[in-house]
């Protein structure tokens, strides 16, 4: 087991990406955090699920959108991983999009982009800040990101800015962590059949298309990204940090 | 653990620094590798030795992969180790060369080394995997050696530099015109290593230091960082990553 011995925590873990990223750091022998925001249900089938395959998770209700919510979220991991320093690996993975059109240039709420920055920039922000005496040396930070924080996404303007923000912080998080040997980069998905994209999976031709226009010829699905998180994870990827990694099929290559 | 038990892998430029580590580490994971080397046979065939007396399997093969007649010689070598194609699994594009302890300035630079440099470092990866792409077995791997010297102005290594950046740039063609067959196709770039390659460097006084002092993680890299970053990419985890120049050089140049 590559990760025996290991804590992780997953924000946004109780479905899509963050769940197959929960799942292969359990199944690799980490002790897994599983955070969510509403989802009950979701992170504990998953927390089972787990358990089931001899691995060892818990769920953690928190909204990471404010400081109360991650200051309990770490509360629950400091009593479930002990004293700090205890955590290895950091996955800074919840993030919120806009519903149909509503995240738009053209449409976009002051509510929905105020919503957006909290989840999308503020929770990894201060998650980090706060994680950065608990990471043990050598740990690991990933943060996920999107294909939008690099190219143009008009009808998700908003949530593109935060994922490009996200990119920024990555790179001053890993200078920061850099003399403890910690790394810290970003995974950047392209287009992935997940309940995040429904809206997007709904429209007629919409997931054809996309595949069409990937150079792999398919959408990607939740465990292409959890393998590419698994990739940083290890320890060959030592030297490896501040970097943005497309995880894509080669899409908008 | 990345289990390359059963591949097969060509490491151009393998003998020796960065080259011989990549060897090294996908050779003892399992894969039947070719070490190229262009002159140091006696590098190229202690690595070899090595590898065997640890239990895997290479061999040595010397070319040129600064001109076709070079890079057919190479794969004609291949052919007859690895079988009938496709019969590769791995390419690592890694033979370079730097300025060579000539004046590699803008203002200063010959014709002789700015086309000698553009042979091996553009045309050879160019040909090379042009050579490959029928050998390679689908979800099969590439990784090019790049350099942190594509991402930031070298007025001391002009040329090179932009051999490192068009090495960028085959590496997004290679990655779009192989990706239906599920092969990748990224870039490894490194900042700066500990190998005889930029032995001219370190020879000035307070070099060492100071770029230690420079890089984030407050060191300078070794040859198996880099091997570590390729092996990274090799392995069925990295099958969605493809066209991507990912930097292995502790957070230098950030």
């Amino acid at each position: 087991m590559e990760l025996a011995g290991k804590t992780a925590l997953v924000t946004g873990g109780s479905r899509g990406i963050g769940a197959a990223i929960a799942r292969r750091l359990a199944l690799s022998g980490a002790h897994v955090a599983i955070n969510y925001a509403g989802n009950r249900a979701a992170a504990e089938t998953l927390a089972a699920e787990i358990a089931a395959a001899g691995g060892r998770a818990f769920a953690v209700q928190a909204d990471v959108g404010t400081l109360d919510g991650i200051r309990s979220m770490l509360d629950a991991c400091d009593a479930a991983f002990g004293g700090a320093p205890n955590l290895d690996i950091l996955v800074n993975n919840a993030g919120i999009g806009g519903e149909g059109d509503a995240g738009s240039l053209t449409q976009c709420s002051e509510q929905l982009f105020d919503r957006m920055i909290a989840v999308n920039q503020k929770a990894p922000h201060f998650i980090t800040q706060f994680c950065l005496e608990r990471l043990r040396d050598r740990g690991r930070i990933v943060n996920i990101g999107s294909l939008g924080g690099r190219s143009a996404l008009p009808p998700f303007a908003a949530y593109a800015a935060t994922k490009r923000a996200l990119q920024s912080l990555t790179m001053s998080t890993a200078v920061v962590v850099a003399r403890r040997g910690i790394t810290c980069n970003l995974v950047a998905p392209g287009a992935v059949d997940t309940e995040f994209n429904s809206a997007l999976l709904e429209r007629p031709g919409w997931a054809e298309s996309t595949a069409k226009l990937t150079p792999m010829k398919r959408l990607g699905v939740p465990e292409d990204i959890a393998d590419a998180v698994m990739m940083l994870v290890r320890d060959e990827a030592h030297w490896v940090t501040g970097q943005i990694v497309e995880a894509s099929g080669g899409l908008f290559l | 653990m990345t289990d390359l038990t059963g591949k097969t892998a060509l490491v151009t430029g393998g003998s020796r620094g960065i080259g011989a580590a990549i060897a090294r580490r996908l050779a003892l994971s399992g894969a039947h590798v070719a070490v190229n080397y262009a002159g140091n046979r006696a590098a190229a065939e202690a690595l070899v030795a090595e590898i065997a007396a640890a239990g895997g399997s290479g061999f040595a093969v010397q070319a040129d992969v600064s001109t076709l007649a070079g890079i057919e010689a190479l794969f004609a070598a291949c052919d007859a180790a690895f079988g009938g194609a496709p019969n590769l699994d791995i390419l690592i594009n890694n033979a370079g060369i730097g300025r060579g302890g000539r004046d590699g300035t803008l203002k200063g630079a010959s014709e002789d080394l700015f086309d000698e440099l553009m042979a091996v470092n553009v045309k050879g990866p160019h040909f090379v995997t042009q050579a490959a792409l029928p050998r390679l077995r689908d979800h099969g791997r590439i990784v090019n050696i790049g350099s942190m010297s594509g991402k930031v102005g070298q007025p001391f290594a002009a040329s090179y530099a932009m051999t490192k950046r068009a090495i960028q740039s085959l590496t997004f063609s290679t990655a779009l015109a192989v990706a239906k067959r599920q092969i990748t196709c990224n870039c490894i770039a490194p900042g700066a290593v500990a190998t005889e390659f930029i032995a001219a460097l370190r020879a000035q006084p307070g070099w060492d230091e100071a770029t230690a002092k420079h890089t984030p993680m407050g060191r300078i890299g070794e040859p198996e960082d880099i091997a570590g970053a390729v092996m990274m990419l090799v392995g069925d985890d990295a099958r969605w990553v493809t066209g991507q120049v990912i930097e292995a050089s502790g957070g230098l140049a950030l």
